[in-house]
């Protein structure tokens, strides 16, 4: 046997579950396709970015070698490029979505673990309980908030659920947008907080404090002030010696054999096919990816996938519908200084009458200028001409937008499979992505962008305007649900341990196992689930 | 850069529109910005796909400019040239052409917007004109 555990994917979960098992003594292989410094991670290309990627993006996967197949409702489907509306993209690098997200750090409440339970199964829909709930997760929030390292405000946050210690970093500093809105949210009677982030506010494991300078999301943090898996839980694992990383490294499959035991995978690196041996495997490649590798790897005893002898694997696929609102304020609000947002309320998040969960508000990051004339023109203004040039210039500073993640309610129809005719540059089947979420979501979503515009104009904005949310797929880098984890085996794909039904050492360990993703960004609920996983995983291997 | 180029008149053409989308005022335009730069830089870039569009587009414009007030749309006065690219915008071309030219007018404005208020790296917010009217600082703050 070449290694202990061999890792898919070195994001969120995959560089945790790395550096667990390698500081418990296993060796460990880690294999991530993208690359270490894939080209433009460093740049700045306000048009090439995973926050706005126009004609290309900065953080992997390579354009011209990664196709994915997506459908329209009216089952038209054509070929996607990984910058593309449609694609799903999230990044593929060592670090991945950690490298170059805003970093909101937030823990889930107890209801989002319990969605069924809590509201009922609204009709046609897949939405259900966790098999685990907010305790069995807790210690392991706590984990990733100190070794990967959050900044925020314990106890400020009147909804969320108990936390037996508090943030290791202090929480970001006021700016005029949370002054105004805090002016709002007290007229309202709205509880409000300083936003929980994977930022350094002061110096703290070794690296220094962040520079405070707006390019957060979708970029790779200039000083490393922003704390992803691929400055810390990847790095540690490295320390070891036990870990090895192997960049543009491609899984073409998991060997299993007859009894559904997993003994290796076979991958490219570069165009040379390789294959290790070890005593488990672990996905941790992102819902989309993780669901392909396991169908990809069928056998004849499991014709449909791994995992996949019941038809979930792929189901369920949901990230978040953002909804919000944008108002225009007399006086400018804007001081540049990253990372701009500052503020939230969860009181939106539950107990809403008559609505299926819901999600939380907060005030966007540094908005781009290029961002800004694409989608924060108030409706009825012309985009061109000397007014709407006049319009930007003063309006750029004074615009405040609020928005936030709705609670995705599910649908199995929204889903991965494996397209019959198109092969990736290896010769790999890769994706097709089909269907939508619920349209239940949609209702939560009208819910809350009315909230935003309350609060907006509770704050002293003299204009308001929102737009309708649409209904579709949504998956993109809070992608999640395809290998849902729970107790029944013809319902889900993993136990809670993210042990793939049926067999024995073989897991998926990252978003694909949240049954639910709560109205809330995941990568902190991602994280605790791969400690509190990969833990048990190194204890009874 | 090499390959894809246009016509002195087409260029001519690029640079008014370019300056009617986004115009000159107390700060510069987005030709003087470099809006056409960075339009050519697309073209021998990602979208070459575009380049017979942006030709056909170019000429159309033109085209509709000697139709309404017989002179070439770099020659005519702002308000002339406006009037031609609103037309365009709401389908009421006087000329025929192959392509739609609301789409192609479209195209043209996303693009102008994204060259002017883009990162100067993308060749069309030449000194970051854009940032410093708006008050935007790559570095952080305002400027």
């Amino acid at each position: 046997m070449d290694y202990d555990v061999i890792v898919i994917g070195a994001g969120a979960a995959g560089g945790i579950v790395a550096c667990v098992l390698a500081e418990a003594g296993r060796r460990v292989l880690l294999l991530e396709r993208g690359g270490d410094e894939p080209s433009g991670v460093s740049g700045r290309d306000h048009l090439r970015n995973q926050r706005l990627s126009i004609y290309g993006h900065n953080a992997g996967p390579e354009l011209a070698d990664h196709p994915r197949v997506a459908v329209t409702s009216d089952g038209r489907s054509w070929l996607v490029s990984p910058h593309e509306l449609g694609y799903q993209n999230n990044a593929a690098c060592v670090g991945g979505g950690t490298r170059v997200y805003g970093g909101m750090a937030w823990r889930f409440m107890p209801q989002d673990f319990r969605m069924a339970s809590t509201y009922g199964v609204p009709e046609g829909s897949s939405l259900a309980d966790w098999p685990i709930g907010y305790d069995d997760l807790e210690p392991f929030y706590e984990r990733a908030e100190w070794e990967i390292g959050v900044a925020g405000s314990a106890g400020a946050d009147k909804f969320a659920a108990p936390r037996k210690r508090p943030y290791p970093l202090p929480p970001v500093e006021s700016n005029p947008e949370r002054v105004v809105l805090e002016r709002g949210a007290a007229a309202l009677g709205l509880n409000t907080f300083p936003v929980p982030l994977l930022i350094n506010t002061i110096p703290y494991n070794g690296r220094a404090a962040c520079e405070r300078c707006g390019m957060c999301v979708g970029f790779a943090c200039p000083t490393d002030g922003k704390n992803g898996t691929q400055n810390t839980m990847i790095p540690r694992a490295l320390g070891t010696g036990r870990c090895k990383l192997i960049t543009g490294a491609m899984v073409q499959r998991i060997h299993t054999d007859e009894r559904g035991h997993a003994s290796g995978v076979s991958f490219f690196a570069g165009d040379k096919l390789q294959t290790c041996m070890a005593g488990a495997v672990v996905c941790s490649a992102g819902a989309i990816e993780s669901a392909r590798l396991l169908m990809n790897s069928a056998t004849t005893s499991h014709p449909r996938g791994l995992g996949n002898d019941f038809d979930q694997v792929g189901r369920h696929l949901q990230g978040h519908i953002y909804t919000g609102a944008f108002g225009v304020m007399e006086e400018p609000v804007f001081d540049g200084l990253g990372p701009g947002v500052s503020i939230a309320t969860t009181r939106f998040n539950h107990h809403n009458e008559g609505i299926v969960g819901g999600g939380l508000l907060a005030n966007e990051f540094i908005k781009l200028p290029a961002i800004f004339v694409k989608w924060a023109m108030p409706p009825g203004m012309s985009r061109w001409g000397l007014a709407a040039k006049r319009y930007v210039k003063e309006n750029f500073r004074r615009t405040i937008h609020v928005q936030g993640p709705i609670q995705d309610i599910p649908s199995a129809d929204a889903r991965v499979t494996i397209d019959p005719f198109v092969r990736d540059r290896w010769g790999i089947p890769v994706v097709r992505l089909s269907g939508t979420t619920h349209p239940e979501s949609i209702r939560t979503a009208d819910f809350l962008r009315r909230r935003a515009e309350e609060w907006l104009a509770a704050s002293g904005t003299k204009r308001v305007w929102s737009y309708p949310p649409r209904l579709g797929l949504s998956g993109g880098q809070h992608q999640a649900g395809t290998c849902r984890m729970g107790d029944d085996p013809r319902a889900s794909v993993t136990d809670s341990w993210g042990r793939v039904h049926g067999h024995s050492n073989l897991f998926v360990m990252d978003g694909s196992i949240h049954v639910t993703n709560g109205g809330f960004n995941p990568v902190l609920t991602i994280m605790a689930l791969a400690f509190r996983n990969a833990i048990h995983l190194a204890e009874t291997m | 850069m090499s390959g894809f180029t246009m016509t002195e008149r087409q260029l001519g053409t690029l640079r008014a529109a370019a300056d009617r989308i986004i115009p000159p005022d107390e700060t510069c335009g987005a030709a003087e910005a470099g809006a056409v730069e960075f339009i050519l830089r697309l073209l021998n870039g990602e979208l070459p796909g575009e380049r017979a569009t942006y030709l056909e587009g170019l000429d159309g414009i033109d085209r509709e400019a000697n139709a309404s007030y017989g002179r070439a749309f770099a020659e005519l006065a702002a308000a002339d040239q406006e009037a031609v690219l609103t037309a365009m915008e709401e389908d009421r071309v006087k000329t025929a052409w192959t392509i739609s030219p609301r789409s192609f007018f479209q195209m043209l404005v996303e693009h102008v917007l994204e060259g002017f208020y883009a990162d100067p790296g993308n060749g069309g917010n030449k000194d970051a004109a854009s940032w410093k009217m708006i008050g935007y600082r790559a570095e952080g703050g305002t400027w």
